[in-house]
């Protein structure tokens, strides 16, 4: 066969595949969209512990500020990242407007399944011992074994020392910052 | 014995693509750490096997000698992104766990081994046969081990942990030799 020929049919299969591709997308996009967007919502509602950020819509990409209809900023909500064992931990973490914790659920990790996966609320109820506190327990907020008040979970230090240094520090960050303009307004 | 049995017999079995030839061992020693994943990620791997060599079979006359590798590169990879987006449109939360492993099932090598011995060469009925045994297999292969690991892990941390894969594929392998002298 002729190089040329040859080069004109993998460009037509080529073609054929990205065509085929395309349809497959435009098909199924709605679902994944639709999935998607639950699955930010079901976190955002865990964070906030609010079931009426449920009604949110629009773009849900942190960080949000989450205010009434009078323009009081109720949530905020940040995307964080600590470093564990397996590498990035990313949460969500959420805090009210006196900036306390009203959640952290962790979005997404590689740490070892059966011992550091204690970090999701599916497998342990650890992470919830951060809700309610505030900048002010910063100092304190570190692993029982570094002399804070959150408690270590035995094989699984490094994941949790990761997770409460990423909280802390942010908790910092979001007291220091200067109070953000609300992103989204809760219907009720 | 008549012949699609033994088709089956060969391609699910005496040389099942996991514990004979060693092929697709990423997927099968990460990814299989319970059974729902491995069995999410057999069934999307068997599915990416038999729509591939489908495709390739049916349009094997049309695909230049030369250029055949790039061909089957594409259409793998065509099926490999269809299996995803239906995974994210109907799994979702499996989706979420195995996504990463979803995607590279386009480079694995069994894939590509199954068109360039079958697909390529033989007529639609024998390479629909022969894909879905293969399939059948490999799907058989991560289940044993995603259950194994999820069962035993319960007791023995070890097995839940990467080394326990190559523990876990290693007996299996085993096993699967010690019982083919009989079989």
């Amino acid at each position: 066969m002729k190089p040329l020929i040859c080069a004109i049919r993998l460009a037509a299969i080529g073609t054929a595949v990205a065509g085929a591709l395309a349809v497959i997308n435009a098909v199924a996009r709605e679902r994944i969209d639709a999935n998607q967007q639950r699955s930010i919502v079901t976190a955002l509602i865990d964070v906030t512990g609010d079931p009426r950020v449920g009604g949110l819509t629009g773009s849900l990409v942190p960080p949000l500020t989450i205010c009434l209809a009078t323009g009081m900023p109720l949530y905020r909500v940040r995307q964080i990242a600590g470093r564990g064992y397996g590498g990035a931990i990313n949460m969500l973490l959420g805090v009210n407007a006196a900036d306390r914790v009203t959640g952290v659920r962790v979005i997404g990790h590689h740490e070892t399944r059966g011992i550091g996966d204690v970090i999701e609320t599916g497998n342990s109820v650890w992470i919830r011992a951060f809700n309610g506190l505030s900048v002010a327990a910063a100092p304190a907020l570190a692993l029982t074994n570094d002399g804070g008040a959150i408690d270590a979970v035995t094989g699984a230090t490094i994941t949790t020392r990761a997770v409460v240094s990423a909280v802390r520090d942010a908790l910092i960050e979001t007291h220091d910052a200067p109070a953000a303009r609300c992103t989204h307004v809760l219907s009720d | 014995m008549s012949y699609p049995t033994n088709v089956a017999r060969g391609n699910g079995w005496r040389d099942n693509q996991a514990w004979c030839r060693l092929l697709g061992l990423c997927p099968l020693l990460v990814v299989a750490t319970n059974t729902v994943d491995a069995l999410g990620l057999g069934i999307a791997a068997m599915g990416v096997l038999v729509t591939s060599n489908v495709c390739i079979a049916s349009i094997r006359r049309f695909i230049p000698d030369a250029a055949r590798l790039p061909a089957f590169m594409l259409l793998i990879g065509l099926c490999t992104s269809t299996a995803v987006l239906l995974m994210q449109a109907f799994a979702f939360d499996l989706y979420e766990r195995i996504a990463v492993f979803i995607q590279i099932v386009v480079t694995n090598y069994f894939v590509l081994a199954r068109v360039e011995s079958v697909g390529q060469k033989r007529e639609l009925r024998y390479v629909l046969l022969d894909s879905i045994t293969g399939g059948v297999g490999f799907a058989f292969a991560l289940l044993v081990v995603g259950a194994t690991r999820e069962i035993v892990g319960q007791g023995l941390l070890i097995t839940a942990l990467p080394p326990g894969a190559f523990l876990v594929a290693g007996l299996m392998l085993a096993a699967a030799n010690a019982f083919k002298r009989r079989v």
